[in-house]
């Protein structure tokens, strides 16, 4: 299926709708953040400090109680997506199917005035689509998926993360869309991600040759990221084996995200991206 | 070491090839991971078996090869020895010693049927062979085949018997064609319990000597008789393979009277070898069945029991009806009084036979008739003048009638010349074709024409008049031999009371019954007890083994003959079976290969 495709844009567009009413109200740069700040909003009260927008005084709490609260009110601003999509050569065979998660995703926030970026990540990053806004860009960002191919060797996370800040200095959402079968980890790229004060999300895509293992007796074992192979012997104990080193690895992804307060959500491709999209909204959007 | 087909060897070149295709097949299916990094964690906790699965592939090599290097030898057919693949006649000893149980619990028999299949297994190719089992007489149990299952279910088929080894049986197969030396090999398994010394084996039969010397006591000969006063003597031997004197109970019993009484009961101290005969007597003894037991826990139970019979007394009833009734009745009285076989009756007490002069009365059915005259007879046809100077002439010698009799020495004084009935045997004549003593037979009646004078010839004076009597009542009656106490297997047995007009019934020791019209019956196969049934009454009968060379199972003195032979499982049997194990050895290490 082409991501240009009348038919996959009509699935977005449904996405985006449902968005819009799972969310509630316009979605025109009104994302909800937690920073506080100049909004009309109420969030929430703060005691008054010097340097304070004395207009935000609630004169009333003070005729009553003669000390000083100031109103607090949710700041609305334009937020910055940014889609880093995993283009590894390990990705190949979930590579379609990230793709379409990012263009869902990606249609949403053109859609709801956001700001949108995406870069693709191997070794390093690659910009797939430069920051741009408004749904004038949707065409454009899907052909650039469309067009996305994987690249280099292995994911290196973190060295991602870090160019991703050299480059991008904008804070904003920060979608991960990947297996997360990173060999030097990832923990201290999103810590990383985190550090600079982006909100991070991921989007874990694993498929049943990630997961399981078939394969019994001697094998040629070749890394498909980087051509690396041995000769070795898989009886079920080492399928076994690999299979609970999987789960051992994806239960330290989802620890790891619930201790950071990082949103997480898992997907395989025979999950239809559409269904994977409700999902996320419905469990109420891309937040931890 | 030889081979039957070494250029089956070359197939040994095959194994380049095979080691070539070995490493086609080993190589591992190439398969891409996007966790090779979790991989490489999983094997490097695993580096100890890594040197084994380096190996692995050259074990498995290894053992391919060799396994394929055993498979060819074995095509080559190894042998062990110099066997010049003869065919082969197999003979098993059947006799009785061979149900003798060794140390291992296995009978002699069943030892020499496991020797059999170990030679029908070791067969070579070509090479056929025979089964046969051999006792009283050889009997084939199957062709000469090369069919392993043919023969050994001919093998199996091979039952004991209770006959004693009869040497005649093979000494009679190896002399009937020499060719059989030069075209087969004879092998007698056996445990060499048989009369050897009196006649030895050919030398062409080899001997796989079966078992070794056990113990065993056995009743090698054993008679009891009727004496006077309704006393029976007892006569016994023993015979003991055990190498220093045993105590044994001897049980002598008697199975028709008070339930199996037990009349004698004697501890014995049974010497090793043939022991001295023991003869005891026993009081108020009934005739009956018999049975002498000696009761020890030895290798052969068989001969262990005699089964021995005394019939019941049934005497020959005989009549005189003739003028001159003192010398004959003197003569039955005398057989009443001593064996008691005879019994003198009115001849209107329904005699078996009657004893007459010139006439038999019109009733009776046996006769003997002494000085025959009258015209009407139905024995003879014409009576003539007296003859002068009559010189007998016996004619069936050895004759039941004159068995005891010296005839030549009687003088036919007033013999008359005589023409005999048609079919009529006639025992003696004179010189001149005078019928002197003559048996004839009309419809179920038979007589004993007597031509001669017994005053005249002063016949009543010789030895010879009781023995006539006697020979002439009881081969009239068919009793003139009754049974004895004891038969051993293979004996004719004689049937009391024979008549060519009835069959007798014969119920044998399982209990089966057998009709015949014969005079004798035989052989005698089981032992136990046997009954004849006939009109002339009942006859028991017993078969016991009593056998010395049957019972002293001593066979020290037998040595094997047997030249080079292949026997069990062939070299290459054992090569394909560890070729076989090996390939199940590297299938093992390939389904590893393959499974993990």
């Amino acid at each position: 299926m082409l991501l240009t495709d009348p038919s996959f844009i009509n699935r977005l567009e449904s996405l985006y709708l449902l968005a819009r009413k799972v969310l509630g109200g316009s979605l025109k740069a009104d994302r909800k953040t937690t920073k506080k700040g100049a909004g009309i909003t109420f969030a929430d009260y703060a005691e008054y400090q010097l340097g304070d927008d004395y207009r935000s005084i609630d004169w009333r709490i003070y005729a009553k109680f003669e000390s000083l609260i100031i109103k607090l009110f949710e700041l609305e601003e334009d937020a910055t997506i940014y889609i880093l999509l995993d283009g590894s050569h390990s990705m190949e065979s979930k590579f379609l199917h990230a793709r379409k998660l990012a263009a869902a995703l990606g249609y949403i926030a053109l859609n709801s005035l956001d700001r949108l970026c995406v870069l693709e990540m191997a070794e390093t990053l690659k910009p797939t689509l430069d920051t741009c806004r408004g749904r004038g860009n949707v065409l454009r960002f899907l052909r650039a998926l469309e067009s996305a191919d994987t690249f280099g060797n292995n994911t290196d996370f973190t060295a991602c993360a870090r160019e991703f800040q050299a480059r991008r200095k904008q804070k904003g959402l920060v979608i991960v869309v990947s297996d997360f079968l990173f060999p030097g980890g990832f923990e201290e790229g999103l810590n990383s991600l985190q550090w600079h004060r982006h909100e991070v999300f991921c989007l874990q895509v694993q498929d049943d040759n990630d997961q399981k293992c078939d394969w019994k007796g001697d094998v040629n074992l070749n890394c498909i990221a980087t051509g690396q192979s041995q000769k070795v012997t898989i009886s079920p104990t080492e399928a076994k084996a690999y299979e609970a080193a999987v789960v051992e690895w994806n239960q330290g992804l989802k620890k790891f995200c619930a201790r950071q307060g990082i949103g997480l959500a898992t997907t395989t491709p025979d999950i239809p991206f559409d269904v994977m999209i409700q999902e996320i909204l419905r469990r109420g959007g891309l937040v931890a | 070491m030889n081979f039957l087909s070494p250029s089956l060897l070359w197939s040994l070149l095959a194994l380049a090839p095979l080691a070539a295709i070995y490493f086609l097949k080993v190589r591992p299916r190439k398969r891409s991971t996007t966790a090779y990094f979790l991989w490489e964690k999983i094997f490097s906790e695993k580096k100890a078996s890594s040197l084994f699965n380096r190996l692995r592939d050259l074990l498995s090599l290894l053992l391919m090869a060799l396994a394929f290097a055993l498979i060819a030898f074995a095509l080559a057919r190894p042998e062990l020895n110099s066997d010049d693949r003869k065919d082969l006649l197999i003979l098993i000893d059947q006799s009785a010693s061979m149900a003798a149980s060794g140390p291992s619990g296995q009978t002699r028999l069943e030892t020499a049927k496991k020797r059999a299949r170990d030679l029908i297994i070791a067969l070579g190719g070509n090479q056929r062979a025979a089964i046969a089992s051999i006792s009283r007489e050889l009997t084939y149990q199957s062709h000469f085949s090369g069919s392993p299952r043919a023969l050994t279910d001919a093998i199996d088929k091979i039952q004991p018997s209770d006959f004693p080894f009869d040497i005649e049986a093979i000494t009679a197969l190896s002399s009937a064609d020499s060719q059989w030396v030069q075209d087969y090999r004879i092998l007698l398994l056996t445990d060499g319990n048989f009369e050897r010394a009196e006649q030895p084996l050919p030398k062409e039969v080899e001997i796989i000597k079966i078992g070794e010397t056990i113990d065993n006591v056995g009743i090698v000969a054993a008679d009891l008789q009727a004496l006077p006063g309704k006393r029976f003597g007892f006569y016994f031997r023993l015979s003991s393979s055990f190498k220093k004197t045993v105590k044994a109970d001897l049980i002598l019993k008697n199975l028709d009277a008070e339930a199996g009484r037990i009349f004698k009961y004697l501890p014995m101290e049974i010497a090793p070898g043939e022991n001295e005969a023991e003869i005891f007597e026993i009081e108020d003894a009934p005739p009956g069945r018999w049975i002498a037991t000696i009761d020890i826990d030895d290798a052969l139970d068989k001969d262990n029991v005699a089964y021995l019979t005394v019939p019941e007394p049934q005497p020959i009833r005989v009549a005189v009806a003739a003028e001159n009734r003192y010398f004959f009745e003197t003569s039955i009285l005398a057989f009443e009084q001593g064996s008691g076989k005879l019994k003198l009756v009115d001849a209107d007490d329904s005699p078996d036979i009657v004893i007459a002069q010139n006439q038999a009365p019109a009733d009776a059915k046996n006769s003997i008739i002494f000085t025959p005259s009258g015209k009407d007879s139905i024995w003879w046809k014409k009576i003539g003048k007296e003859v002068d100077a009559v010189a007998p002439r016996i004619l069936i010698e050895d004759h039941p009638v004159l068995r005891n009799v010296d005839i030549s020495t009687v003088d036919f004084l007033g013999a008359r010349e005589i023409e005999t009935i048609d079919g009529a045997l006639i025992l003696v004549e004179s010189e001149d074709g005078v019928p002197l003593i003559y048996k004839a037979k009309k419809g179920a009646d038979t007589a004993l024409i007597v031509n001669l004078d017994p005053v005249a010839s002063e016949f009543y004076f010789s030895a010879w008049f009781p023995a006539l009597i006697h020979g002439a009542t009881t081969h009239l009656s068919g009793r003139e031999d009754d049974t004895a106490a004891l038969y051993r297997p293979g004996d004719q047995a004689p049937i009391p009371g024979f008549s060519e007009n009835e069959a007798s019934t014969i119920t044998l020791p399982d209990q089966s019954t057998v009709s015949i019209k014969q005079q004798n019956f035989g052989p005698l196969e089981s032992l136990g007890f046997y009954q004849i049934s006939n009109a002339s009454g009942q006859w028991p009968l017993g078969v016991s083994l009593s056998t010395p060379a049957e019972s002293n199972l001593d066979n020290s003195a037998l040595s094997e003959t047997l030249l080079p032979i292949s026997s069990g499982h062939p070299p290459a049997y054992w090569l394909i079976v560890l070729a076989i194990l090996l390939l199940v050895g590297e299938s093992i290490l390939y389904h590893r290969r393959k499974v993990g």
